[in-house]
């Protein structure tokens, strides 16, 4: 080694700058330790990771479906599910029954202005105005006339009444807008929110163009059993994995609302559906809603 | 038998003792200013009803607040948005004296950082106590992120300005000029995109037609540099009144850059507030007009055109327009009329963006319009977050040195000739050898060697050398 | 033999400054990766468990969801054990309307029924409706299609719903006629008011009467056997 040093300071050029070893090393040292530090923290991340993953291999705590956290759903296959809602606007007639059954199948919040569902009337009157008013969400039925401020005495030319709920859309805006990611869409299309991750604040309730959506008050009665969370209509979910129908479905007495498979032939919604054509509703704001609409409700701006 | 301990000491300082801080305590007590000590009262007052609010607030009752679901965002949203853009518009504006090295901006320095860590801490203490579950916020953010979220990135790029606020003042305070030149680069970066992704917030929702669009995050940071440039406004008026640390440099230089800089900021704002109102009254997407309207001649017009307009752009500009009243009384009347104009104006926007709702929700509506009002505990909490505020920053100016310190200018771009009023080859820290050239303003003696070349160039940049602002 | 005597005159040359490093090198790496890995296990653990609050499992949140528990039940269950109801059902005007709409949540009774049929009558939550159930559907209110048949709850016989109609069948039976001679009576309207006993029906004039439009229409011989009255 030394012979090759000698070696190297006398085949050097005359006007080369020599600096001694001793005064670079150190420089040479910070330098190589930071490099090796720099290295050996690399290689140390990534065996922690592979470890990390070889471990979960051999221990299983990612949950999977066969978990039996709750009651285990039998025979459910989401995928294979096309759940498909038709509101028919030309029949309801306003009784109010789905806002009872809602609230009573969910554990809804008993005051007015918390609604998984809700009943709009929409009065047109002969100087073109629309009057829209929804006393309570329909709860109780409707009163004989328009209770909307400044529909008094003016005669009507058209009426109708309106259920709305979740639309459930293809492409919802409050998923997107959740920062805690804790509203999710399942497999068989339908929007849930997990009430353990949700922070209440909001977003997805005024990020929603329906305004399907609500933030649970203080109480026991809540759906989640957790006061300030956000809370939505859920297509019944616990009801439609068991061959039930939405509460709301079941109840009405005029079949304003139909629900049902569109996947399974023995399902009379298919036929519905190609029969009457519904349209989704209010699409202007590029949700691709997915409950389909029929009646006057289509035909208003 | 009485010893004499040896002190404990943590990084070579010694921790005073119990009897030590009483004694420090009973003697700041009794050397306080009546002035100051009634302005601790009062804060004391204001922080104790405030406090009272943000306890009842605490237990996930909510039955405390005005907010329901046809109008979930309300005077809580308001405020953090408030003390969020007021941290972005401080450093914004105090970039252009250690980013930019534009030196009659430089008195702004420690202020700034001091400010704008307290505003932000304020604004999370109001986020916190408005959200349901502030600390699953936290897990939740960091386990499940979701980067379509435009809050979440929010949170991100707020998170990271709280711990770069944290660096840049932790080091000025503690000469790491180095670091302190990157923290404030990184800093200004962060306070343009901060205010922008609270902009995008609102920005995304095409559900309210009002906030939906571009605009608003730009209108997001140009109100925040007007906040900024605002509460610098009321601070640089309070050193001048109260000849506070460095005060010889706030009446000559502070306070014409802030003026000069509120007078940019508020032609940008009204500008942008004429488009878009205009915007919002000629637009056909149904709920724009309705909002533009509430506005204007509905529900919100005091607060838009009182608090918005008048008080918040006619008054100030008028202020700053006036010779007679380019003075630091002057100055404070200005920036408090611009702070309440751009609360008024982040009030206006939440509230116009929800109160004319798409749908009725348990006839919530009172047709056309939704009825919001803040409930006690939410005003409580805004009342405590100012006085909070306030509180936090007297305490920093009494008890933190804020004269203006050696660690500025930096300035990266080399390709552009920098004046630089030292010479080269001058240490930047051999202020005290002292620059007795003998051209010290006798007007402003206490200015400090520093100082007083701070002056020199001002003078010979404005051809005003001799005259006494 | 080859190889190991190789690596072993490697390993010689080696400087014992070097391969005390090499060794505490790897000795670190390997001890770093161990924790690390310890560590994300443990947080994956954690995060992903469907039983801590703010993990991420999301399959565990849908079953919860979708295990909750049911207040309503198919209404075409009734039929098993209810068949003259639900025969009559059949024909009436309300056949399209389950059961559960006038009778409430039946899921408890139609479950302690199918285990116990003889003593679930505990369980049914309206077993005779009130009048309000049946003003919810049949009070006149504006937007309500003229298909449904609707009254004037004030205009109309104010007693039992259920005195005269019959929800199953649809058969609404008439109120009882009783004739009376018109002359040495009170006002008219004492009894024959909104709230008397014998409500005016709906296709009676209303508004302001006095007794002598009274007798003058019902002694020409109009009458509620007489549907000639125009309103």
């Amino acid at each position: 080694m030394i012979e090759q040093q000698t070696a190297a300071v006398e085949a050097a050029p005359a006007d080369a700058i020599l600096i001694p070893l001793d005064e670079l090393a150190p420089a040479i040292t910070a330098a190589s330790v930071s490099r090796r530090a720099f290295i050996g923290f690399g290689l140390a991340l990534a065996g922690g990771i592979v470890g990390a993953g070889a471990l979960a291999q051999y221990f299983p705590v990612f949950a999977s479906a066969g978990d039996e956290v709750s009651p285990i759903v039998p025979s459910y296959n989401p995928a294979t599910k096309a759940w498909t809602f038709v509101v028919d606007t030309s029949a309801c007639i306003g009784c109010g029954l789905c806002v009872v059954a809602c609230k009573e199948e969910n554990h809804v919040p008993e005051p007015a202005e918390f609604t998984r569902t809700w009943i709009e009337r929409h009065v047109t009157t002969t100087d073109g105005s629309l009057y829209i008013d929804s006393p309570e969400d329909g709860i109780n039925g409707f009163p004989k006339d328009s209770t909307a401020p400044g529909a008094a005495g003016k005669p009507v030319v058209s009426a109708y009444f309106q259920p709305r709920l979740c639309m459930q859309c293809a492409e919802p805006p409050c998923v997107g807008v959740c920062p805690v990611s804790a509203t999710y869409k399942t497999e068989d299309g339908v929007v849930l929110v997990d009430a353990r991750r949700c922070i209440g604040c909001g977003y997805c309730v005024t990020s929603c163009p329906y305004g399907a959506r609500y933030l649970t008050p203080a109480g026991e009665d809540t759906p989640a059993g957790t006061p300030g969370v956000a809370d939505k209509c859920t297509w019944c979910y616990h009801r439609i994995n068991k061959g039930q129908k939405p509460a709301c479905v079941e109840i009405c007495p005029v079949k304003a609302r139909q629900f049902g498979d569109a996947n399974d032939p023995a399902d009379p919604i298919a036929g519905i559906v190609k029969a009457t054509n519904p349209a989704p509703f209010h699409t202007e704001w590029g949700t691709k809603p997915r409950v389909l609409y029929l009646g006057p409700a289509l035909e208003e701006a | 038998m009485q010893a004499t301990l040896r002190p404990m000491t943590i990084a070579g300082r010694p921790i005073p003792t119990l009897p030590e801080v009483g004694a420090w305590i009973g003697n700041e007590v009794r050397t306080t200013p009546r002035g100051l000590k009634r302005w601790y009262a009062l804060l004391g007052v204001l922080l104790g009803v405030g406090g009272v609010a943000a306890l009842i607030s605490i237990p996930p009752g909510w039955e405390v607040m005005g907010t329901k679901p046809v109008f979930e965002w309300g005077l809580l949203i308001v405020a953090y948005v408030f003390f969020a853009i007021i941290t972005s518009g401080l450093c914004l504006s105090a970039s252009l004296g250690t980013v930019f090295g534009f030196e009659r901006f430089l008195p702004f320095e420690k202020r700034h950082a001091i400010l704008a860590l307290i505003s932000l801490v304020t604004a999370f203490l109001v986020i916190a106590l408005e959200l349901h579950y502030p600390i699953r916020m936290v897990f939740g953010a960091l386990l499940t992120p979701a980067p379509t979220s435009p809050m979440w990135w929010m949170g991100v790029f707020y998170g990271t300005y709280l711990v770069v606020l944290i660096i840049e003042v932790w080091t000025l305070f503690t000469d790491h000029p180095t670091i302190h030149k990157y923290a404030c680069t990184a800093c200004a970066i962060v306070a343009v995109f901060a205010p922008t992704t609270l902009g995008l917030v609102f920005g995304v929702l095409t559900a309210k037609p009002f906030w939906y669009g571009v605009f608003t995050p730009i209108q997001m940071v140009c109100t925040a540099l007007t906040a900024g440039l605002a509460l610098l406004g009321i601070v640089f008026w309070a050193i001048d009144r109260f000849k506070l640390a460095d005060h010889a440099t706030a009446k000559p230089v502070a306070m014409p850059s802030i003026r000069l800089l509120m007078a940019i900021a508020l032609a940008i704002v009204s500008a942008l507030l004429i488009r878009q109102m205009v915007d919002a009254l000629f637009s056909p997407t149904v709920g724009m007009r309705e909002a533009a309207i509430s506005l204007i001649s509905g529900p919100l017009a005091l607060q838009f055109w009182g608090a918005r307009v008048v008080v918040g752009l006619v008054i100030p500009a008028m202020l700053l327009a006036m010779p007679m009243t380019r003075t630091p009384l002057g100055l404070l009347g200005t920036s408090t009329a611009m702070l309440v104009g751009v609360f008024a104006d982040r009030l206006n926007l939440v509230e116009a963006g929800q109160i004319y709702p798409r749908t009725t929700l348990a006839g919530a509506v009172s047709y056309p319009y939704a009825s919001y009002a803040p409930s006690l505990v939410e005003i409580g909490i805004l009342v405590f977050a100012l006085a909070f505020f306030a509180a936090a920053y007297t305490l920093a100016e009494r008890y933190l040195p804020m004269g203006e310190s050696d660690s500025h200018v930096f300035w990266p771009w080399p390709w552009i000739k920098h004046h630089d009023h030292a010479e080269p080859g001058d240490d930047d820290h051999d202020h005290e050898a002292g620059h007795d050239d003998g051209q010290s303003d006798p007007g402003v003696a206490n200015a400090g060697a520093d100082g007083a070349d701070l002056l020199k160039r001002l003078a010979e940049l404005t051809g005003t050398e001799g005259v006494q602002r | 033999m080859k190889t190991t005597s190789r690596i072993s005159r490697f390993w010689e040359s080696v400087h014992p400054r070097t391969r005390r490093g090499t060794v505490l090198a790897i000795a670190a790496v390997g001890a770093g990766a161990l924790v690390l890995s310890g560590v994300l296990f443990v947080g994956a653990a954690i995060a992903w468990s469907p039983y801590v609050d703010f993990s991420v499992n999301r399959e565990a949140n849908a079953k919860q969801w979708a295990a909750l528990s049911m207040s309503f039940d198919d209404s075409s269950v009734c039929a098993k054990c209810h068949t003259p109801e639900a025969a009559k059902l059949l024909a009436a005007p309300h056949k399209n309307i389950g059961c559960q709409s006038c009778h409430g949540a039946l899921l408890e009774h139609s479950t302690a029924a199918a285990e116990n049929p003889q003593n679930a009558t505990a369980t049914v939550k309206v077993a005779v409706p009130t009048d309000a159930v049946c003003i919810r559907c049949h009070a006149q209110t504006e937007a309500r299609p003229v298909t449904l048949k609707q009254i004037v709850p004030a205009q109309h016989y104010v007693s039992q719903c259920l005195e005269c109609h019959n929800p199953h069948s649809g058969i609404a039976n008439r109120p009882p006629v009783v004739q009376h001679p018109l002359d040495n009576l009170p006002y008219c309207l004492t009894c024959h008011g909104p709230q008397g006993f014998k409500a005016r029906n709906q296709r009676h004039p209303s508004g302001e009467l006095t007794d002598k439009e009274c007798i003058d229409c019902h002694a020409a011989g109009r009458g509620p056997e007489n549907s000639q009255v125009t309103p």
